[in-house]
């Protein structure tokens, strides 16, 4: 007797369904007989639910598989229900909604570990983001450990030391959200921020042991290298570090202060990146003496304002 | 150990002299060779194969065996490619129904994850863009439904039936 696709074992099954969009498995397999059924109900699928439309919210095929798809990415508003989607561990929003905000809770979607929110939307009413944040930085996702998120207000009501995020990336408009974002995130490995303050007044009185990878986009005016020093002094164990500032924007840094800073306050440093203009120029020979790390110098002159762009990076093993 | 051969035996009796390096592929029979310390003069058997599928199985990973190791999986999440067919793969799987989910079974058997990969897919795309009943029909798969249980069924997929 021939082997027909029948004979395989439900594994070979699983495998060849990896390679059919959610859409069409239901639509081929969801009514053929009890085993099939049954393959259909028990898949794990490896799925990222992307680019959804709005004619197929109601898609049967989603309502099927909805509590175990792992990865949504929603890139158009709509007013899918997240409610269906227990067990995601992956949420990305590019225009939430109110309801949608409303829902990412720990009781409705208990396992989420990766969640990217952009919070552009003016139409939002600015507490139910907020409501959510208070939901993330107050620890109640067990197992949440990346966020992405723009136009938080911090509240320092929030309780200190109990969320266990361990890689963010924020945009923050006050120096001093970052030192709260410190108090109420103990365990952060990597942060990404873009600081968007008048000036750089960064005060914190611990020290911030955990934190190996900082990226830092800066758009403050007439920083130098003591506010830098201010910040870096803090996490003494950083082994990335990048620093960008917007394009013609002048630092009151000179090359000499960076390199004493990091040798100062980065004593474990492995990787470094940094574009911005110097206050001072100084050659590309002279740069290379200054610290290990100052390996690769590139300078561009900006057309509109004559000064010079200069890029610096490397990176070492130790 | 290039050039060097062992014997392997179908479940028809049949053996074949294949070579220690194209044999490898199979992590099956790798293993039996390195952790089981099996010698090259031994006849390994191979229970779940016969051999009109074990010399397509050495065809193929005859023609495979400098290919480059697959790359890791990282992104658990990513939608599997059912368009990366080579054109010598495309060929060699112009078989019957029967023959292709014997070497789907062999090559989970024989553990060679590029065939198994080369098959699913193939299988993958004859599924594609198919309904129920044409999946049916292609595969004759047997429906234990009962009347109500369709009539169920047939309610819940109203939606796909009209698109």
């Amino acid at each position: 007797m021939a082997t027909t696709l029948e004979h395989l074992p439900d594994e070979i099954f699983f495998e060849i369904f990896e390679y059919i969009p959610m859409k069409n498995l239901y639509r081929s397999f969801s009514r053929l007989n009890h085993r099939i059924n049954s393959i259909l109900s028990s898949i794990q699928p490896r799925l990222a639910l992307q680019c959804i439309q709005p004619n197929e919210i109601h898609d049967p095929s989603m309502m099927f598989f909805a509590n175990r798809i792992r990865k949504l990415s929603i890139w158009h508003s709509n007013s899918l229900n997240l409610i269906h989607f227990s067990n995601i561990r992956s949420l990305e929003l590019e225009h939430p909604t109110i309801e949608q905000l409303n829902e990412i809770r720990p009781h409705i979607i208990p396992q989420l570990e990766y969640l990217r929110i952009n919070n552009n939307n003016t139409r939002l009413p600015g507490n139910v983001f907020y409501e959510l944040c208070h939901s993330i930085f107050s620890g109640e996702f067990s197992y949440l450990h990346t966020c992405i998120l723009n136009n938080i207000q911090f509240n320092c009501q929030w309780s200190i030391l109990s969320c266990k995020l361990r890689s963010i990336q924020i945009d923050v408009k006050n120096c001093q959200d970052l030192s709260y974002l410190f108090d109420i995130c103990p365990e952060l490995i990597r942060l990404k921020v873009m600081l968007d303050d008048e000036y750089f007044n960064f005060h914190y009185s611990n020290t911030y042991q955990r934190l190996c990878r900082l990226d830092l986009y800066l758009r403050i005016n007439n920083w130098s290298c003591k506010e830098l020093e201010s910040l870096l002094i803090v996490m003494p164990n950083l082994k990335y570090l990048s620093i960008q500032t917007p394009f013609a924007q002048r630092s009151q840094m000179t090359v000499e202060s960076l390199a004493n800073v990091l040798r100062k306050c980065t004593p474990k440093l492995e990787s470094f990146f940094i574009n911005t203009i110097f206050k001072e120029q100084s050659s590309t020979d002279d740069i290379h003496q200054l610290h290990p790390l100052f390996k690769f110098i590139h300078v561009v002159q900006a057309v509109t304002t004559r000064a010079d762009h200069i890029t610096i990076s490397s990176k070492i093993s130790r | 150990m290039a050039g060097h051969k062992i014997k392997l035996q179908s479940n028809d009796g049949d053996i074949f002299d294949v070579e220690v390096e194209i044999a490898k592929l199979s992590i099956t029979i790798k293993t039996m060779l390195e952790d089981l310390s099996m010698n090259e003069e031994e006849i390994i058997p191979l229970p779940n194969i016969n051999s009109a599928i074990f010399k397509k199985v050495i065809q193929w990973t005859t023609h495979h065996k400098d290919d480059p190791p697959l790359p890791p999986e990282d992104d658990e999440n990513r939608e599997k490619n059912t368009n990366d067919i080579s054109s010598w793969d495309q060929e060699f799987l112009k078989v019957d129904q029967g023959t292709l989910f014997e070497l789907i079974l062999a090559a989970n058997y024989l553990d060679i994850k590029g065939l198994l990969d080369v098959t699913c897919t193939s299988v993958a795309n004859m599924i594609k863009g198919k309904t129920s009943e044409e999946i049916r029909q292609t595969f004759n798969i047997k429906n234990d439904f009962t009347p109500q249980e369709e009539e169920q069924i047939k309610k819940e997929n109203e939606w796909c039936e009209n698109k």
